[in-house]
């Protein structure tokens, strides 16, 4: 199932909380795959992924116990480490400045290993999520540009990117929304 | 405040992308926590996003876990150790600590000890020793006590004659001798006080004489007597007169009257 994991059960928080390695290779089984694809989605090579999956992984374990709940969800919190992990990987290998052509053929040139059945459908529900709009969550969340840096680059007003940023997230929601189960 | 108008602010989306600064970070987690409107709309918001990211998931190769887990494993190991070997540097702290304190603490009780000993032993030999030699001057005035209280006695007693023997030679001009005699009861003491010490060889012999004839009384010895003493000596029946002479140790029979040092009539 690739449903997220928003809510987890307070006792398994609890024992992920308690150091529980048992608990932890469940939460690692069990997010594993879409941990390391937002990994490669921003590395974009497999090498560095793998590096930056371990990173991860090894800081959301030792700070698994001062992870708060109250603050946002225990995947959100887990995508959040991914993320900066793997920006700050990417601008240590000075990797930040990334061209145009690369990011029209972005989505194509990560290779899906093994996607989940599931996602397929919403897969190709996202496809139809229009490119400037896909273009906007890729700069703004794969490669953790500001909003500046993002107008700058794609040479659009700042007003203007702010608004494709809600309207992509409006669209993701409707798009999700649908398919909630 | 209105929700409404906050939500459609934008800045939840911001949020969402991390494009906020520290304080807008803050407030929005300030407010989705006041007002579940919020919270929702930024929770479906997030859950969007790691929609959209899922649908990217790649399943990882096995290689990737163990290299986490070990990790994880070593961490815990590194942390295990650091807590065992904080917990014996405190140990070491306390073990090396401990002896110095102790050592310290027993030397110096060994030292207080043996000061308090040694005074109370220097102490103590110093009263055995005052007790000691007041025991013994106790026992000597004692002594001394009953022999004046003796010579006491005797001087003040209206029986006894006092009979002074004068000295005979130049030499011995100054030399008197007191002779007590108890004509009831026969005793005759001698006071020495003023006849000198003879040599170990000599002795000291008094006589009675009765009639012109000497009776022997015994020899003695001043050295052996006190000052504060009567020298006791033969009974005497009766005399005419008494007198000493200088013999050899043990007395003779007849006295030798060139060595005739005092003599006294009754």
């Amino acid at each position: 199932m690739y449903f997220l994991l928003i809510h987890i059960d307070s006792s398994e928080l609890f024992l992920l909380k308690s150091k529980d390695k048992k608990a932890f290779e469940r939460l690692y089984d069990s997010t594993c795959s879409m941990m390391y694809g937002l990994a490669l989605k921003i590395s974009k090579r497999k090498i560095l992924a793998e590096d930056i999956m371990h990173d991860s992984y090894v800081k959301i374990w030792k700070n698994i116990s001062n992870f708060d709940e109250e603050r946002s969800s225990l995947l959100t919190w887990m995508t959040q480490i991914v993320r900066n992990t793997a920006i700050d990987s990417l601008r240590n290998s000075n990797n930040k400045h990334i061209q145009s052509d690369d990011m029209i053929v972005y989505f194509k040139d990560v290779p899906v290993e093994n996607p989940k059945i599931d996602a397929i459908g919403l897969s190709e529900l996202v496809k139809n999520l229009k490119p400037e709009y896909q273009e906007v969550i890729n700069i703004l969340y794969y490669q953790g540009f500001t909003h500046q840096e993002a107008s700058e680059y794609l040479d659009i007003p700042l007003g203007t990117l702010k608004t494709r940023a809600r309207t992509a997230l409006s669209e993701l929601k409707l798009i999700f929304g649908k398919n909630e189960h | 405040m209105n929700i409404k108008e906050y939500i459609e602010s934008g800045i939840l989306e911001d949020y969402v992308f991390h494009n906020v600064s520290d304080q807008q970070r803050r407030e929005v987690e300030c407010m989705s926590k006041i007002y579940p409107e919020i919270r929702m709309e930024l929770e479906r918001m997030q859950s969007s996003l790691i929609k959209f990211i899922e649908l990217e998931s790649t399943s990882p190769s096995q290689e990737i876990k163990a290299r986490i887990f070990s990790s994880i494993q070593e961490d815990d190991y590194n942390k295990e150790s650091a807590r065992l070997n904080g917990e014996g540097a405190k140990n070491v702290i306390k073990l090396s600590n401990w002896p110095k304190y102790a050592v310290a603490a027993g030397l110096a009780l060994t030292f207080l000890t043996a000061f308090l000993y040694y005074s109370t032993v220097k102490q103590n030999n110093v009263l055995e020793n005052q007790i000691a030699q007041l025991n013994s001057e106790q026992k000597l005035l004692l002594d001394r006590d009953k022999k004046y209280s003796h010579k006491l006695g005797i001087l003040s007693d209206p029986d006894y004659k006092k009979i002074k023997l004068n000295g005979l030679s130049d030499k011995d001009s100054l030399a008197y001798v007191t002779l007590l005699w108890n004509p009831n009861n026969k005793s005759v003491f001698i006071d020495h006080t003023n006849l000198k010490n003879l040599p170990n060889t000599k002795q000291y012999q008094l006589w009675a004489l009765v009639s012109g004839t000497p009776y022997d009384m015994g020899v003695f010895d001043p050295i052996s007597y006190s000052s504060f003493e009567l020298i006791p000596m033969k009974n005497a029946d009766a005399a005419d007169a008494f007198a000493i002479t200088i013999e050899s140790r043990g007395g003779v029979e007849s006295p030798t009257l060139s060595e005739m040092v005092v003599m006294g009539k009754i």
